[in-house]
């Protein structure tokens, strides 16, 4: 349970001619995934290494339930935070065991203590310990290996977890898995945390929030249905691919197309009002129904048919680009 | 057939006790001295870049430099004997340490260090359980490599009398005599072999078991490599 | 008593260019010098053409006769084998040579098997090849080796040069000998003690034990160190006095001072052509030709053309051919 602050956060780099973060305030609420997203150069990572103190801001400040980092010891700090990087950074002399109780050995815990913790977190990673505990590094492909650096990260039970790019360099597949899973353990885990990427699906996929930065600055936060629905400016449209169909069918949700006529009583079939666009327009076409109704909480809110989901996309597409 | 050997060990002029004491000496200093200069050297210089270049192509040209030029051109500096001998062989068994040296701490990924700096390590436990861990086999080879030279060359020594199983090649190919020549170059190749076996075995003992070739990734790796991850442009 | 003579320059400067052919020499050394002292074991350098006994018919001009002349890597041995070749071409031989092949024990298996027809040896390297005491009468060493050569090895000692000994010699810095006020060996009696000499490894058998045995004396210290670095280690202080060989051209550079043997204790090492009888039968103006060079050749002489081709830089052959034509031995 942690809230990460960023409060005018500004960070120049001896000989940059724009500062590489450049007045920065924003909060990642508690318990939240936040994605740091932006193009390369755009400041993302510097803003996530401000948060352990890899880097201190030149002025501003970062704050952890309100407390600036700056008043903490950077060591102390950084055993609380779990950080997972894209190169993975797995030691190759220590095995996977090892690997994951790191953080607790470097503060002098035994390792009988912490065995059963690191087993806990190997399958919760999905790696089997009895197969991969002794492996060594080498022995692991990249998914693998991620997946153990994202244990180690964990291994501390840190508040907050800071990943940069940390899918960054598998294959699409073992990217989309990863995705999923990270999803599956957050809702037990209820981390804070910060995720950079440069990948817009990366983003809308994991993302309870999106940060868009660019050249430093922070253009636009908020959620990815905000971001696709109402992007701040061009540029936010153009990196979210806001204008395409598909991507606004895959993430939008069901209840930006309610039918204004209310709720029609011979609509047999119901979904949730979580259910994307996509997901609606598939229904309503395998279940060869004029109209579904969506319900929240189980009550229903209205419905949708082909008709008002067409018409909410043509409404959304000419609002944008009013 | 063995009776000029025998003759040769037994004639007390031959003094092989002594002569073993001496050379095991003119190994045993400059193989420490080596080391402590070579690793010292290259702590200092790996992490600066232009340093490292210049003392690198340095050592690399005074390997260069026959060690009998060497004994000759310091001759007038640090005499004959003993000393001049240490340091020639020194300077012999620096660059191999040094380099390695200079390699082993830059073959560290800067990416795994970001990632200890990150967990909260402090810089003394990256030291001790990162980069030393990694670096010591580097070094280690480095070591064996330098010391394994300096045993093949000390009969070199001789020549400014610094003594040892030199005296008896030298003895023995001037005088056209097998006895001593063989029992000399016998007993420095034995020394060379085991150095060289004695060393290659700490070099293992100090590699992490994950580091040892011959450890093919497992099966279960079967995860591709790198994607293709969609990108901003 | 000493067998091969490295090229002994003296400044510092010299050694460096010296130093690598003398440790690379080694390693061939170590290797060649057993192979060679294990009797009939043919050691034919690669190379080497083989021996030409057969192709040309014998004559007073050496026209057609192909010789091939070979030398250790001594500026002694390759002086000596250079003006062999020059006059043996100048009579229409057609030569070969193979200056600086190797070591000692390369040149005798060299000579042997036929690889090489003649090269210059000395008497009492000679001696030592022959598992022989060393001598000091010229006359008895040069007999002895001749005559087991040709009874054993099918090969002729020409005539020596008698006035060129290559051995060793006691000698000191000018400061030293001035200041201990030294001349002959018998003054080092009464100071011995104090003194510590350098000789190289085979120096202490062959001058330091008959020196001491013969005087009745015995050094304070003896250091083992190379010949050619022992100049300087008396001049340093590091030593007193130094075995050196008496054809050391550093012996004129720095001026150092041999001290007399008085009782003639150091071995006899005179060079002479050893050549195959099977070429002598085939040319046998070989013998003449040769022979006619050395009563020109004394130890003066050749520690001056030493000097000229090891301290001046000189080639050996341009040193060798200005003197034979100084000595209206070749016309120009």
């Amino acid at each position: 349970m942690a809230s990460i602050t960023f409060s005018q956060v500004t960070k120049r780099f001896p000989g940059a001619d724009r500062p590489a973060v450049d007045t920065v305030s924003f909060t990642v609420p508690a318990d939240e995934i936040c994605m740091l997203l932006g193009t390369s150069g755009s400041g993302k990572t510097t803003l996530l290494r401000m948060v352990n103190r890899l880097g201190d801001p030149t002025s501003g400040q970062v704050l952890i339930d309100g407390v600036p980092t700056t008043e903490q010891d950077p060591i102390h700090l950084r055993r609380g935070i779990g950080y997972v990087i894209q190169q993975v950074g797995l030691f190759p002399h220590l095995t996977v065991e090892d690997n994951v109780r790191l953080v607790p050995s470097i503060t002098g815990e035994p390792a009988a203590k912490s065995r059963p913790r690191v087993e806990a977190l190997l399958r919760l990673v999905g790696l089997p310990p009895a197969e991969y505990r002794r492996r060594y590094p080498s022995q692991l492909s990249g998914g693998q290996a991620q997946r153990v650096g994202l244990a180690r990260a964990l291994a501390a039970d840190p508040a907050i977890l800071l990943m940069d790019e940390p899918f960054g360099s598998l294959d699409a597949i073992t990217r989309g898995r990863m995705q999923q899973e990270l999803l599956r353990m957050q809702q037990e885990l209820h981390k804070t945390i910060l995720f950079v990427t440069h990948d817009v699906d990366e983003a809308l996929t994991l993302g309870d929030r999106i940060a868009v930065l660019a050249e430093g600055r922070l253009v636009q936060v908020g959620t990815p249905v905000e971001l696709l629905a109402t992007p701040a400016n061009a540029f936010v449209r153009r990196l979210m691919g806001a204008d395409s169909i598909v991507r606004q069918f895959e993430y939008l949700p069901v209840t930006l197309a309610l039918d204004a006529a209310g709720v029609r009583p011979h609509a047999a079939e119901s979904i949730t009002a979580d259910t994307t666009l996509l997901e609606a327009l598939l229904r309503l076409i395998q279940s060869e129904q004029p109209a579904l109704v969506v319900e929240e909480a189980g009550r229903p809110i209205g419905h949708v048919t082909l008709g008002s989901i067409s018409r909410s996309v043509r409404r959304h597409r000419s609002g944008v680009q009013a | 057939m063995l009776a000029p050997f025998r003759q040769f060990l037994t004639d007390p002029r031959t003094d092989f006790a002594g002569e073993t004491i001496t050379y095991l000496r003119l190994c045993a200093i400059p193989i420490v001295l080596a080391v402590v200069i070579g690793l010292v050297l290259g702590v200092l210089v790996a992490r600066r870049p232009l340093l490292a270049f210049v003392v690198s192509n340095l050592s690399g040209l005074a390997r260069a430099i026959p060690t009998l030029a060497f004994l000759a051109a310091v001759l007038p500096y640090l005499g004959i004997g003993f000393t001049p001998a240490v340091a020639a062989l020194t300077a012999l068994g620096i660059p191999p340490i040094l380099l390695n040296t200079i390699a082993g701490l830059r073959g560290v990924d800067p990416a795994m260090v970001d990632a200890a700096r990150g967990m909260g390590m402090a810089p003394r436990q990256i030291l001790s359980r990162v980069e030393i861990p990694l670096v010591l086999p580097v070094v280690a080879a480095g070591v064996r490599t330098s010391a394994v030279q300096i045993v093949a060359t000390a009969p070199l020594a001789a020549l400014i009398g610094a003594g040892g199983y030199g005296d008896y090649i030298l003895a023995g190919i001037n005088l056209l005599r097998p006895a001593p020549l063989v029992v000399g170059a016998g007993c420095v190749a034995l020394l060379a072999l085991l150095v060289e076996f004695g060393l290659a075995a700490v070099e293992r003992a100090v590699t992490p078991a994950g580091l040892r070739p011959g450890r093919s990734p497992a099966s279960a790796a079967v995860e591709s490599g790198p994607g293709t991850p969609a990108r901003i442009t | 008593m000493h067998v091969d003579t490295p090229a002994r320059p003296h400044t510092s400067t010299t050694h460096r260019r010296r130093a690598r052919p003398i440790a690379l020499l080694w390693i061939a050394a170590l290797l060649l010098a057993a192979c060679g002292t294990a009797r009939g074991q043919a050691t034919v350098p690669p190379g080497a053409a083989p021996a030409t006994g057969d192709t040309a018919s014998p004559a007073v001009s050496g026209a057609g006769v192909k010789v091939t002349i070979g030398s250790k890597l001594d500026v002694d041995g390759q002086l000596n084998a250079q003006m062999y070749a020059l006059l043996l071409q100048a009579r229409g031989f057609d030569v070969t040579t193979k200056l600086g092949l190797g070591q000692t024990p390369v040149l005798d298996q060299a000579i042997k098997s036929g690889a090489i027809d003649i090269y210059p040896e000395f008497t009492g390297t000679a001696l030592t090849l022959l598992g022989l005491p060393s001598t000091q009468d010229p006359q008895k060493a040069y007999n002895d080796v001749k005559a087991r050569y040709a009874e054993q090895f099918q090969l002729t000692w020409l005539d020596p040069a008698y006035e060129l000994n290559d051995s060793y010699a006691i000698c000191t810095s000018p400061a030293v000998a001035q200041q201990r006020n030294l001349t002959t060996i018998e003054d080092l009696k009464p100071i011995a003690g104090e003194l510590t000499i350098a000789a190289q490894q085979d120096g202490i058998e062959a001058a330091v034990d008959p020196v001491e045995r013969a005087y009745d004396l015995r050094f304070g210290n003896v250091v083992q160190i190379a010949e050619q670095l022992s100049f300087d280690a008396v001049t340093r202080g590091d030593a007193d006095l130094n075995v050196c060989y008496t054809t050391d051209p550093a012996i004129l550079v720095d001026n150092f001072v041999v001290l007399q043997d008085t009782k003639n204790v150091f071995p006899i090492y005179n060079p002479a052509p050893v050549v195959r009888a099977h070429l002598l039968q085939e040319a046998p103006q070989i013998a003449d030709i040769l022979n006619e060079l050395q009563p020109h050749l004394s130890t003066e002489v050749v520690i001056e053309l030493i000097k000229q081709v090891s301290v001046d830089h000189k080639s050996v052959e341009e040193v060798a051919r200005a003197f034979l034509e100084q000595e209206g031995l070749l016309t120009r």
